[in-house]
């Protein structure tokens, strides 16, 4: 004899049992990274792109391999090449920081491209990096902030972003969008700000930590 | 002596022939008399002058003042050598003309630093050997920007070449090295061994530009009617 509420109330508790054993949505953990319960990246995956026909890395050439850098020396190879040198010291400061927090939350989410696994590339795309380009000034500035972070106010990290910015200019527009202006960092130096001061203009409700 | 054979001498020779001949091209014709010549003509003589005396030859007179070409520096470690300090007035405005740059020397494969590699700087002649670390002393090199940029969009850095020899490799020549004004300046050179059945030719590394300086020269000729990817916003 067929029973109808039976028949139902039966494939409903089949279903439910299915769903809830196989077709459970994913739940991905939601991992904070903190100052406090991350340490700093001993490496850094660097994906290098092929040249351009003048010799200069291509951001949208393809990726030739992945280069496994020490991550200090991936922050001394970058700043060089995104800050000038010559800057004042107060700028290469801030600028050594953005660099160092950048690559920092790029390493806790690293991305897979084209077969490859990296957390940054060598390009524009996310900082420029030229092998063993390190400048006295720049590894000054790195120096300088060393075992220190810019973070959130509860520890966590996040990315630092900045752009070039206009030249001789305060870059107020930068500061609304929390990127730093590269050349802003420069005209805040110049003026006698510290670089505490330059991250606390562009990158608001953040603050100094030591690790 | 020096000076006849910049490339700059060599533009500015051709510039002048080019004036002569035209003005002898409009000085035969009926119309026009060689008084009456464009007023460009002369203006490209003048700015060539300008350019020339105000720029180039300034830091062709610091390139006599290094000293004899080929005279070899001292090849002790740079960690004995003094390094020239700046005085504060050149170091504020940036007015140093000159400034240390040391070179170091690694093989290219094994990342291991060469010694007695000689190291020649292009610009002046300047000779100098890399110690065990494979670094070079630091040594006076002129902060050179290119004349054809500076009147537009002046150079954030200067530029270099040095051509390094070591027996067993390749040459390498290493263009484009950044100097700035008032600091000291280093740069990695690889070299490469020859290994047997190779060509023997130089190894050329062109050190890029740097991408604010791209940026500035892309936005100095920007237009408003087509301005391309536009200019940077945040």
């Amino acid at each position: 004899m067929y029973k109808p509420k039976l028949y139902i109330s039966l494939m409903s508790l089949v279903g439910s049992l299915f769903f809830s054993t196989f077709a459970k949505p994913a739940v991905h953990a939601q991992v904070t990274y903190t100052i406090t319960n991350t340490a700093k990246p001993s490496v850094i995956r660097v994906a290098i792109r092929e040249n351009n026909p003048w010799g200069e890395p291509d951001p949208r050439g393809r990726i030739l391999y992945v280069q496994t850098v020490p991550f200090d020396q991936y922050c001394r190879d970058v700043l060089p090449n995104e800050w000038i040198p010559s800057w004042s010291p107060e700028a290469l400061k801030a600028g050594a920081m953005a660099v160092k927090m950048f690559a920092w939350y790029h390493h806790l989410h690293p991305i897979t491209l084209d077969g490859f696994t990296f957390d940054v590339d060598n390009t524009v795309n996310f900082q420029t990096f030229r092998y063993l380009s390190n400048q006295p000034e720049t590894d000054a500035a790195l120096n300088a902030i060393k075992n220190l972070a810019y973070v959130q106010p509860d520890g966590t990290i996040i990315e630092l972003n900045y752009r070039a910015g206009i030249p001789n200019n305060p870059n107020w527009q930068y500061r609304n969008a929390q990127k730093m202006a590269q050349w802003g960092s420069e005209y805040w130096a110049a003026k006698g700000q510290t670089y505490l001061q330059i991250l606390q203009f562009y990158y608001m409700n953040r603050a100094l930590r030591g690790y | 002596m020096f000076r006849k054979k910049t490339f700059q001498y060599q533009i500015y020779r051709l510039l002048m022939s080019m004036s002569v001949i035209t003005a002898g091209t409009f000085s035969a014709s009926p119309t026009v008399a060689a008084n009456e010549l464009p007023s460009s003509f002369h203006s490209i003589e003048q700015e060539v002058n300008k350019l020339w005396d105000e720029d180039t030859l300034p830091w062709l007179k610091q390139i006599e003042q290094l000293g004899t070409p080929n005279k070899e520096q001292s090849s002790l470690p740079s960690s004995q050598l003094p390094k020239q300090q700046f005085t504060p007035s050149q170091k504020s405005t940036g007015s140093a003309k000159l400034a240390k740059l040391r070179v170091r020397v690694i093989d290219g494969r094994t990342l291991s630093p060469i010694s007695g590699a000689k190291v020649v700087l292009i610009e002046t002649g300047t000779r100098t050997v890399t110690d065990k670390m494979g670094y070079t002393p630091y040594f006076d090199a002129p902060i050179i920007r290119n004349p054809k940029y500076f009147p537009l969009v002046a150079e954030l850095h200067g530029q270099l070449g040095v051509i390094v020899y070591k027996n067993g490799y390749h040459d390498s020549v290493h263009l484009g090295i950044r100097m700035h004004d008032g600091i000291d300046a280093q740069t990695t050179v690889w070299m490469y061994k020859i290994l047997p059945g190779e060509r023997i030719e130089p190894v050329l590394y062109e050190v890029p530009y740097h991408h604010l300086w791209v940026l500035e020269l892309a936005n100095r000729f920007r237009s408003k009617t087509q301005p391309g990817e536009g200019p940077e916003r945040p």
